[in-house]
């Protein structure tokens, strides 16, 4: 004897479709509020501590040479001319302390080359720091570590340039004497205390 | 006589029609990820002057809302309020090669730092810079003179933030 089909056979499915009029609701709510909170423009800040002005210093910076005699410094500069970024150490009698970047092919400034240079000096001439100290930093409030160097003023650096240098180059140049990746992909400082000076 | 029954609307499907809103959610739920992915929830502190064009740099920090100042290819402004700004130097007196310092900027600072005073606010010797990246450096230089003698201890520029992990 044949079985009697099943009555559930004959149950008709109807498509499912789910109701999204809510969801739609949320992301027109979402969707202006957001608009409204975008960032689109991210600005930020470049700090620059001018030295304090000396009245026997003839430039606007001058915070480079004042912590000791002239044969404990280091005494770097770099200038920015229209042909060339310069980088010389003032105090360096021996070996290389002066060099020129010419200005890129396409006329730009090589600020790459710029870069390898002050790393060569933190590293060749400044080498690693010889001690440690601890102090409190005034605007945080928290311990720091700060390295000290064989030169007392390994971390700055006085940056000149020609009347005629737009801003742009200067913040770059800012940029590149900050800080540099080191081999192992970490930011380091490199002259994190620039000095802005007469061109000379 | 009658016309013959169009071809088309013999096989005119008659059934309800349904808005087909899928495609509008995926629109929807990409411009959110992109909305949520610029949300900012201190909102912007500080907005760019209208014609100055910043530079760019790698530097971190975020903006904080201090005395600001103007620097635009047309002259030194004081930056008022958001569309509102007042000149306090012209070109020629910024060109100007035999002054080291600018005399109505220092007049400026000083003004406020009295009135600060006066009114017993803080005093912050922090001032922030939005300059144009074409203005040329003497201007600069002469600008950072004058809030160093008047007293400044920390001259920020606004920047543009552009990623330093590239290249």
């Amino acid at each position: 004897m044949a079985f009697r089909p099943s009555l559930k056979k004959k149950r008709q499915f109807e498509e499912a479709e789910a109701n999204i009029t809510p969801v739609m609701n949320l992301m027109c709510v979402l969707i202006p509020m957001l608009l409204s909170t975008a960032k689109f423009v991210d600005l930020a800040l470049l700090e620059y501590m001018p030295p304090i002005i000396q009245e026997t210093d003839q430039t606007a910076g001058g915070g480079a040479g004042e912590s000791g005699g002239i044969g404990d410094l280091l005494e770097l500069r770099v200038n920015i001319a229209y042909d060339a970024l310069e980088v010389s150490i003032f105090n360096q009698v021996e070996g290389e302390n002066y060099s020129s970047i010419p200005l890129r092919p396409d006329g730009a400034y090589d600020f790459e080359a710029l870069r390898s240079k002050l790393v060569d000096i933190k590293e060749r001439i400044v080498g690693p720091p010889i001690s440690q100290s601890e102090s409190i930093n005034p605007e945080t409030g928290q311990l720091e570590v700060v390295n000290q160097y064989k030169y007392p003023d390994a971390d700055q650096v006085r940056i000149s340039a020609e009347g005629d240098i737009p801003l742009q180059v200067l913040i770059k140049t800012l940029d590149v004497s900050r800080e540099y990746k080191d081999s192992r992909g970490v930011f380091q400082p490199l002259f994190p205390m620039p000095a802005l000076g007469q061109f000379q | 006589m009658a016309f013959a029954p169009s071809k088309g609307k013999k096989h005119l499907d008659r059934s309800e029609l349904k808005l087909r809103i899928t495609s509008l959610m995926d629109v929807m739920t990409i411009m959110l990820l992109f909305l949520l992915k610029t949300y900012s929830v201190s909102g912007a502190l500080m907005k760019p002057a209208e014609g100055v064009e910043l530079p760019t740099s790698t530097v971190m920090q975020e903006p904080v809302k201090v005395l600001s100042l103007i620097i635009a290819p047309d002259g030194l402004y004081e930056d008022v309020s958001i569309d509102q700004r007042r000149l306090i130097e012209d070109v020629p007196a910024l060109n100007d090669d035999n002054a080291i310092d600018l005399g109505n900027l220092y007049a400026y600072l000083t003004r406020v730092q009295e009135r600060n005073r006066y009114l017993g606010r803080e005093e912050k010797r922090v001032l922030t810079i939005q300059g144009d990246k074409t203005i040329p450096y003497r201007w600069i230089l002469k600008i950072i003179n004058t809030c160093s003698a008047a007293g400044f201890e920390k001259i920020d520029f606004v920047v543009y933030k552009e990623s330093k992990y590239r290249g």
